[in-house]
């Protein structure tokens, strides 16, 4: 997933200095090569770049003759997003909830690999690790439905049930009905289905340390948790930051299963996000260029952060991801 | 090595708590999983933990009698089986393809392939497209726009890089075509990359409902489990809000709820993966971080 410097570095192989005989021949020898490329090259442009074009539909009004619209209506659909009452909440509701989600799943990875990495029986480590990827495998369906039996309202249900045993509540918590806990409960649905997964790369950056660092800093008397605070996160911060940097570039990506689940009327003002808002205005009710609108602003958005976040990263860091 | 006391105290609780950590992850689907072999009006009483109270299998015995089920089922393994065949066949060329150094217009060629990641059409245009291309409704639509992912096959690129080029040469000059090299020297030995990556395609495979929901039309012939589930879950999020709904299922004396279906299609779509990724362990860790060390 992550060669982190130079997985998408295109740096080697410039060609400079070929003269135009050397390039023919250099065609002729990789003729195979090329053909074989050639269904690809289709592909990627029927399938990705097409629709691109295709969101031109935004500047267009749609119409059933031409698939990608027909009269251009200039920036009339990107004006009605951003002036309709909706923009405000679904803004916000989409950077918060992958800015906690983000923030929550970093930090108890990193937690959750630097605990794992203390353990020392072996077996015991690979069993804990191994069950804790486990949630990563299922849909976004399968978590929905756990959680509306785990946490449902039922003062029987096992998690308010323990929560009213151990005296923290007095009365069943609604987790799924209202608004002012949508937050929290996808956060920490997000942790819990991403942290055993979002830990491997760190796991492997801690295993990649010296153990003599460690060695020396025992002699020198350091303890346990010296040990955690000055060698291990100084030596994974780079790929903490790193990872941490792209996640803010995918801000606008709150997904879109989650909050289509676990929606419901009563947190709805909470819970829509822009994924979810283009598919229920988009294509639900057919408003084909109002929905094309709305998610090219989430591409173009999403774009110059990334870009962004890569030449913070190159930077700083002399890191990046292309 | 001597452990000093504290030491030995910060590992109890160390090991405690990752204990905690592991069933937390664990716990909702053992619940799940004990729930869905309980008879579902006892099941509504709640209180049920960590082991069934009156067990009963009635709740499979009626998925397995309801035929759209099961072919629903047939839909998700087929899916599953030919989009990763496709798919991983398709990953496996392109990324060897771009993987040589020597290739003419390379940085142009990887950006138009890379640009793909960061910046897509969008949902609407997507949708239109598949409408033109005459997908639509038709099973094609499962496994061929999913054939390539972009992101596995620079993970897949940057594999076929690492390994020593010499091999490659050497196969080239001993006369071998582009697609031998491929198949008889790089691929053998890249076992830990290829299943990650079919692990990749094949849970995602699995688990995805959205094509369903967005490009078919909703018809039983190519409904998958993950589909089923969501209509489930819809229709019982609207009773469990629905009183008229719910007086109706108390007075009409079934023992089966469709709580305990829901739970019981849970478990079908989740025994799966939860039978294979185990023994993939060491290949997608492995896979994921050949990176990570090196950068």
């Amino acid at each position: 997933m992550l060669k982190l410097s130079n997985m998408f570095s295109m740096k080697q192989g410039v060609t400079t200095g070929y003269s135009q005989i050397a390039i023919v021949k250099k065609i002729k020898r990789q003729k195979v090569h090329l053909l074989l490329l050639l269904p690809f090259i289709a592909f990627i442009i029927i399938f990705k770049y097409i629709p691109m074009y295709g969101s031109l539909l935004a500047f267009r009004e749609f119409s059933y003759r031409t698939p990608f619209g027909g009269d251009w209506v200039g920036l009339q659909y990107f004006k009605s997003f951003f002036n309709s009452p909706d923009f405000g909440y679904i803004m916000r509701n989409t950077v918060v909830i992958s800015s906690l989600s983000l923030v929550f799943s970093t930090l108890a990875a990193i937690l959750f690999a630097i605990l794992i990495c203390e353990v020392r029986n072996a077996a015991y480590k690979k069993i804990i690790q191994t069950v804790s990827y486990l949630p990563h495998f299922i849909s976004w369906v399968v978590v929905a439905g756990m959680a509306m039996t785990i946490l449902s309202i039922d003062e029987l249900a096992p998690v308010n049930s323990l929560l009213l045993h151990l005296h923290l509540i007095d009365k069943p918590i609604n987790f799924l009905g209202e608004a002012d806990h949508f937050w929290p409960m996808v956060t920490g649905l997000n942790v819990w289905k991403n942290i055993g997964w979002n830990s491997i790369i760190y796991i492997a950056a801690i295993m990649s340390i010296d153990k003599q660092m460690y060695e020396s800093a025992v002699i020198d008397g350091a303890s346990r948790y010296k040990q955690i605070i000055h060698i291990t996160l100084p030596t994974i911060m780079p790929t903490i930051i790193l990872l941490f940097t792209f996640g803010v570039g995918y801000i606008l990506n709150a997904g879109l299963d989650q909050q289509l689940f676990l929606q419901n009327p009563m947190n709805i003002r909470s819970s829509e996000v822009l994924d979810t808002y283009v598919l229920k205005y988009g294509l639900q009710q057919a408003a084909y260029s109002y929905g094309a609108a709305v998610g090219l602003f989430k591409s173009v958005v999403g774009i110059v952060l990334i870009v962004v976040c890569n030449y913070v990263c190159r930077k700083f860091l002399k890191m990046g991801i292309f | 090595m001597k452990l000093f006391k504290g030491e030995r105290l910060f590992h109890v609780f160390n090991n405690l708590f990752l204990l905690l950590i592991g069933f937390l992850a664990a716990f909702p689907f053992w619940n799940i999983l004990i729930m869905s072999f309980n008879e579902g009006r006892d099941a509504m009483r709640g209180s049920i933990y960590f082991w069934p109270r009156k067990f009963s299998l009635e709740a499979y015995a009626a998925i397995f009698n309801e035929s759209s089920l099961m072919h629903a089922t047939y839909i998700s393994i087929m899916r599953t089986v030919w989009g990763t065949l496709l798919g991983l066949l398709c990953t496996a060329v392109l990324a060897y393809l771009l993987a040589n150094r020597e290739l003419i217009l390379r940085r142009s060629m990887l950006f138009f392939f890379i640009f793909t990641m960061y910046f897509s059409g969008g949902l609407i245009p997507e949708f239109m497209l598949i409408k033109e291309l005459n997908l639509y409704n038709s099973f094609l639509v499962y496994i061929v726009p999913a054939a390539i992912n972009v992101w596995n096959v620079m993970v897949m690129r940057q594999f076929f890089e690492d390994l020593p080029p010499s091999l490659a040469e050497s196969a080239r000059i001993d006369g071998a075509s582009e697609l031998r090299t491929l198949a008889s020297i790089i691929l053998p030995m890249s076992t830990p990359v290829l299943a990650t990556i079919a692990l990749m395609i094949g849970v995602q495979q699995w688990t995805t409902w959205f094509d369903t929901y967005m490009f078919t039309s909703g018809t039983k012939e190519l409904a998958t489990l993950q589909g089923v589930l969501v209509n489930i879950l819809m229709e019982s999020q609207i009773q469990s809000m629905d009183p008229v709904q719910a007086s109706r299922l108390e007075q009409s004396g079934s023992i089966l709820t469709p709580e305990v279906i829901k739970m019981a299609t849970i478990t079908i779509t989740t025994i799966p993966i939860v039978m294979v990724y185990p023994f993939l362990q060491k290949y997608f860790v492995g896979g994921l971080t050949v990176g990570a060390v090196k950068g």
